[in-house]
């Protein structure tokens, strides 16, 4: 479970501070998929990055899996997500240095597992990469490294998955391949999977929406 | 730890990696190839030098020294010999002949070796230890002038001697010794029986000490304080200046050189390391949404660096030792010398750069990366000049000068190179950014890629101007280098060039003075002019007796409490300059009446221009007023006087005359025809001693050109480096002009363009600064004349402009060379 309460969050800029959120709340429920629309610059990856604690906010509460996390610091948020968050972005962000099963085994090894590149492995095939698993990022097709992506983001049995606008890198043939992936490795591992995304057939392949506009979070059905 | 080596191995191929580990591999081995060279070398170029003195360090006495002294010598583990030398009078049956005598104890020499003959003329041998007791060696002459073979018997005063070897010379004879008499040699035990060593006989007793450098340093510091007026204490310096002072400079130079290659690989390992976390802000990124915490982040690269400095320490103290050894063996082949040991020091300084350049420069950029935000992987941040933290700039700044001072052993001298440096760097970033500031294309039609160099240069104007001031730094050391070391040799060349007289002839008597020079002119030897020589003693000084003026001690020391060498000549001699007063001694109008004085034993006398100086010579005197000091380069292997007269003064009084001359080596044997025509004239041979010196020099020139390359590494080094940094920013503007539509010709030639002005403007900064501080540096440092290098100033320019022309034009190829899309869609 998720829990935002009262959240605010703005940024400085120069002599000008400017609020991005505003006193926003919701929850969202385990193993419930959700996604975060709003027009570019509303502060849609803002508030991912928020809840997947890779920020604190200026003010307010995030609660989740039962553990305040924006009252963690560092460190502590560090630890909450390599037990309990996986990510997937838009823009891969795979280790270029690391092959396709080291950047997949990168979380497990973080987590101190043994047995890491088995299970690497089995996630890759998962994805359809049994065959890649050597290759390089910079030798795999963008539709390959979000592969690589998702297989890494479910490595570690992650409780939530973020996703920000997962397929904006891709064609659409291969965009629709990736969330058929996504969502499939979802509900097969109950994930609570929050995605950012403009685009609304994303969406409502979700089961809630929640749209941003002018720093507040409303429900959009 | 499997990530440490993962991240390792890839850094390391993706090239990251590889230029820390550059600058610090080259740092270490630098550091410590040089330092073992620099320290093995000087040994060497020590015990060759010490030659001179056939010892380390000699002790003089007029009489025999305190016995406790020498059980000192033992203490520090030190080697001893001695020898007595006197004059004295050897019997060939009825005929008497002065002779010089030397009796040595059997460790004599110790450093370098007797030449000998077996018969006359023959084979020059050489061997470690003089006559045995009961044998006599004698130079050639006194077998000319007693008319005696080897093997005939002599007599030292009531000593009975075999004449049993021809003796060539002796290590410690160097050119200054002219002995009136031939020179023989014998046993220490035989003194006793010659019966001439009385009370009140002139003596010189030498006490010989050698061993290792630290031994001989503490040998001395003990027994200085317990000398007395009449000791005299030579080492190197006093018997060799030309040698010890080309060592002097040469360590000087060997210092700087050192200094300015740990501050460039310091420079050029803080770049890398600046550029290395730079790239790695990214991943850093990654790892903590992953759920990295700041400590893992602190170990993983702890530890990569770690693993680093464990493989370069290692492999660059490998690669130092090799090198070194190298060039040693082949110095040692060619000096004839043993090689040293090698002693720890060069490495542990190899590791102590190393840690002080990592803990310092590369450690705070390294550890910053664990303050990196994990929210950060959603910014699109440009790839950005990496920049310094103002704690980071301290600590670097700390680390040169521990550096500094842990190389140089000189605080004094290390905060003075640092504080030099900063103000450098300062004074070169302002002209550096004026000039790029002021670059102006508006008003000139140029081409489209010469417009959008100029345009990227006053663009990112505080990043290229200070690029500008490294590169013309680095480029000036280099030249400020390269100047000293020009300076060093061509002032080697000047005291010794080819053709150096290497045969002193003296004692050539008036009626000879024709067929001396016809034999020579016939031999088509060409000699420095014959100057007339009268023994002379100095008495009074202003009607003053010199005795009551100055204590015996400091007359001996002024070698003036023996006859003199009286000469005169009607213009200035070569090697002579006059410091005060007028060259008035011709013998044309009054001025007949005056004396030059060789500044030196002017100074020791206390002689002043306008002095009235009384001279004896045999039982008569006669006066002469100071007309003009001047000072003498002794050196030059060419006759040279304390006192210069008149030709007028010295007219009646009974003269011999010297020269020298240059003699190839294969014409070295005409001398002995040359002493068989005339028995009485004596050639001293000091072309051993040249070759020696010139031995010495060649060396430390070689080891100097190598020093030099090794800063020429530094530099290119830094300049990589720099390169490097600014890189990655040029690689993504450039793929967007080229998107854009942006020719290969375009980029190409506006990237070159840009490093080729950048080149050039850091050459000719580099020039005008080191010009300067070249000149400071031949004032103050090397105490040598100030000279302008023109040579460097269109060198430095070109060089600038060539080196990092081809940096640009490389970095050209990194965008020109894959597909604009590839670029666009790398992300990460």
């Amino acid at each position: 479970m998720i829990e935002v309460q009262h959240l605010c969050h703005s940024i400085h800029s120069g002599d000008h501070e400017i609020h991005i959120l505003n006193d926003v709340g919701f929850a969202i429920a385990d193993a419930e998929t959700v996604a975060i629309t709003g027009s570019s610059g509303s502060g849609k990856t803002t508030l991912l990055g928020l809840m997947a604690g890779l920020d604190v906010p200026t003010s307010g509460r995030i609660t989740v899996n039962g553990e305040l996390i924006s009252a963690m610091d560092e460190d502590q948020r560090a630890l909450f997500r390599a037990r309990h968050v996986g990510f997937v972005f838009q823009s891969f962000h795979l280790l270029p240095s690391l092959t396709a099963l080291e950047n997949v085994a990168l979380p497990l090894d973080l987590l101190g597992r043994k047995d890491s590149h088995e299970e690497a492995e089995a996630y890759l095939e998962q994805v359809g990469l049994a065959h890649r698993l050597s290759h390089y990022p910079s030798q795999m097709s963008g539709g390959e490294q979000q592969r690589v992506a998702i297989a890494r983001a479910f490595a570690s049995h992650p409780r939530y998955l973020f996703a920000d606008e997962p397929t904006g890198n891709l064609d659409p043939v291969t965009g629709n391949r990736i969330i058929e992936l996504l969502f499939d490795l979802n509900s097969r591992q109950q994930t609570t999977l929050v995605m950012v995304t403009h685009e609304q057939r994303l969406a409502d392949l979700c089961q809630r929406q929640l749209v941003i506009a002018d720093g507040t979070v409303s429900e959009a059905r | 730890m499997q990530l440490v080596w993962r991240l390792f191995r890839t850094d390391w191929r993706s090239g990251d990696l590889r230029l820390l580990f550059a600058a610090l591999f080259l740092a270490v081995t630098v550091i410590t190839g040089l330092t073992a060279f620099i320290e093995r070398l000087q040994i060497m170029l020590v015990g060759e030098s010490s030659q001179f003195l056939a010892a380390d360090r000699v002790l003089e006495s007029p009489r025999p020294v305190d016995e406790s002294w020498l059980a000192m010598a033992d203490q520090y583990d030190l080697e001893k010999a001695r020898f007595l030398s006197f004059q004295s009078m050897l019997y060939a049956g009825d005929t008497p002949q002065l002779v010089s005598v030397k009796a040595a104890d059997d460790p004599y020499p110790l450093r370098g070796r007797l030449n000998y003959r077996d018969e006359l003329y023959g084979q020059t041998r050489t061997t470690t230890g003089g006559p045995a007791p009961g044998e006599l060696w004698a130079e050639a002459r006194l077998f000319n002038l007693l008319g005696v073979s080897l093997g005939d018997s002599v007599y030292v005063g009531d000593g009975e001697f075999i004449l049993s070897k021809e003796l060539v010379s002796e290590p410690d004879r160097g050119a200054g010794s002219i002995s009136m008499g031939p020179r023989v040699l014998m046993h220490w035990n035989d003194i006793g029986k010659t019966g001439v060593v009385q009370l009140g006989s002139r003596l010189s007793y030498h006490y010989l000490f050698a061993g290792l450098p630290e031994q001989i340093a503490a040998f001395e510091k003990a027994l200085l304080p317990k000398l007395a007026d009449s000791h005299e204490w030579e080492d190197l310096e006093n018997s060799q200046p030309t040698v010890a002072v080309a060592l002097k400079r040469a360590k000087t130079f060997f210092m700087l050189a050192s200094s300015i290659i740990v501050i460039l690989s310091g420079i050029a390992i803080a770049m890398a390391s600046s550029r290395f976390s730079h790239r790695h802000r990214r991943h850093v990124a990654v790892l903590k949404t992953l759920g990295a915490t700041s400590g893992d982040i602190q170990r993983l690269y702890f530890s990569m660096l770690a693993l680093m400095a464990v493989l370069a320490i290692v492999l660059a103290g490998l690669a130092g030792w090799l090198l070194q050894e190298q060039v040693l063996a082949f110095a040692g082949r060619s000096l004839n010398v043993d090689v040293p040991p090698l002693t720890p020091w060069p490495f542990v300084l190899g590791f102590l750069t190393a840690a002080i350049s990592l803990g310092c420069f590369s450690l705070p950029p390294l550890m910053q990366l664990k303050r990196v935000s994990p929210i950060s992987i959603f910014q699109q941040q440009a790839q950005s000049v990496p920049q310094f933290s103002a704690p980071a700039l301290v600590l670097a700044v700390v680390g040169v000068l521990l550096l500094l001072v842990v190389y140089t052993g000189q605080p004094f001298i290390g905060l003075l190179l640092l504080a030099g440096l900063a103000a450098l760097l300062a004074l070169v970033t302002l002209p550096a950014w004026l000039l790029l500031s002021h670059l102006q294309t508006s008003r000139l039609q140029l081409s489209g890629w010469l417009t959008l160099a100029v345009s990227n240069l006053k663009r990112r104007l505080r990043s290229n101007a200070l690029h500008i001031a490294l590169f013309a730094i680095s480029m000036m050391l280099l030249v400020v280098l390269w100047g000293v070391k020009n300076n060093l040799f061509s002032e080697w060349q000047q005291q010794l060039p080819p053709q150096t007289p290497n045969f002193f002839l003296v004692n050539v008597n008036e009626n000879e003075l024709d067929a001396v020079k016809n034999w020579l002119a016939e031999e088509n030897i060409e000699s420095e002019r014959l100057y007339p020589m009268v023994r002379g003693r100095l008495v009074k000084i202003n009607e003053q007796w010199v005795r009551e003026r100055v204590s015996k001690e400091q007359l001996k020391r002024a070698g003036a409490d023996r006859e003199l060498n009286l000469s005169w000549a009607q213009t200035v001699p070569p090697d002579n300059t006059l410091t005060e007063g007028d060259w008035h001694i011709s013998d044309k109008g009054d001025n007949d009446k005056g004396v030059s004085v060789e500044l030196e034993l002017a100074e020791k006398l206390d002689i002043k221009v306008g002095d009235n100086l009384t001279f004896m010579i045999g039982g008569d005197s006669f006066s002469s007023e100071v007309a003009s000091l001047r000072e003498v380069e002794w050196d030059r292997m060419r006759p040279n006087f304390y006192m210069l007269l008149s030709e007028k003064q010295l007219a009646p009084f009974a003269k011999t005359y010297m020269t020298s001359f240059w003699l190839p080596q294969e014409r070295h044997s005409d001398v002995a025809r040359l002493l068989k025509a005339f028995p009485t004239v004596i050639v001293i041979d000091v072309a051993a001693v040249i070759n020696q010196i010139r031995r010495i020099i060649d060396h430390v020139s070689l080891a100097l050109e190598l020093v030099l390359a090794f800063v020429l590494i530094g530099s290119l080094l830094v300049l990589m480096t720099t390169v490097q940094n600014g890189l990655a920013e040029r690689v993504q503007e450039n793929t967007v002009i080229r998107a854009l539509g942006g020719t290969r010709k375009l980029i190409v030639g506006s990237l070159l363009a840009e490093f080729s002005l950048m080149g050039f403007l850091s050459g000719v900064l580099a020039t005008v600064f080191g010009q300067l501080i070249l000149l400071v540096v031949q004032a103050r440092v090397l105490n040598i004349d100030m000279q302008l290098h023109p040579e460097l100033w269109w060198m430095a320019p070109l060089l600038g402009m060539l080196l990092i022309g081809s940096a640009g034009y490389w970095s050209a190829r990194q965008v020109t060379r894959v597909a604009p899309m590839q670029l666009l869609t790398r992300q990460t």
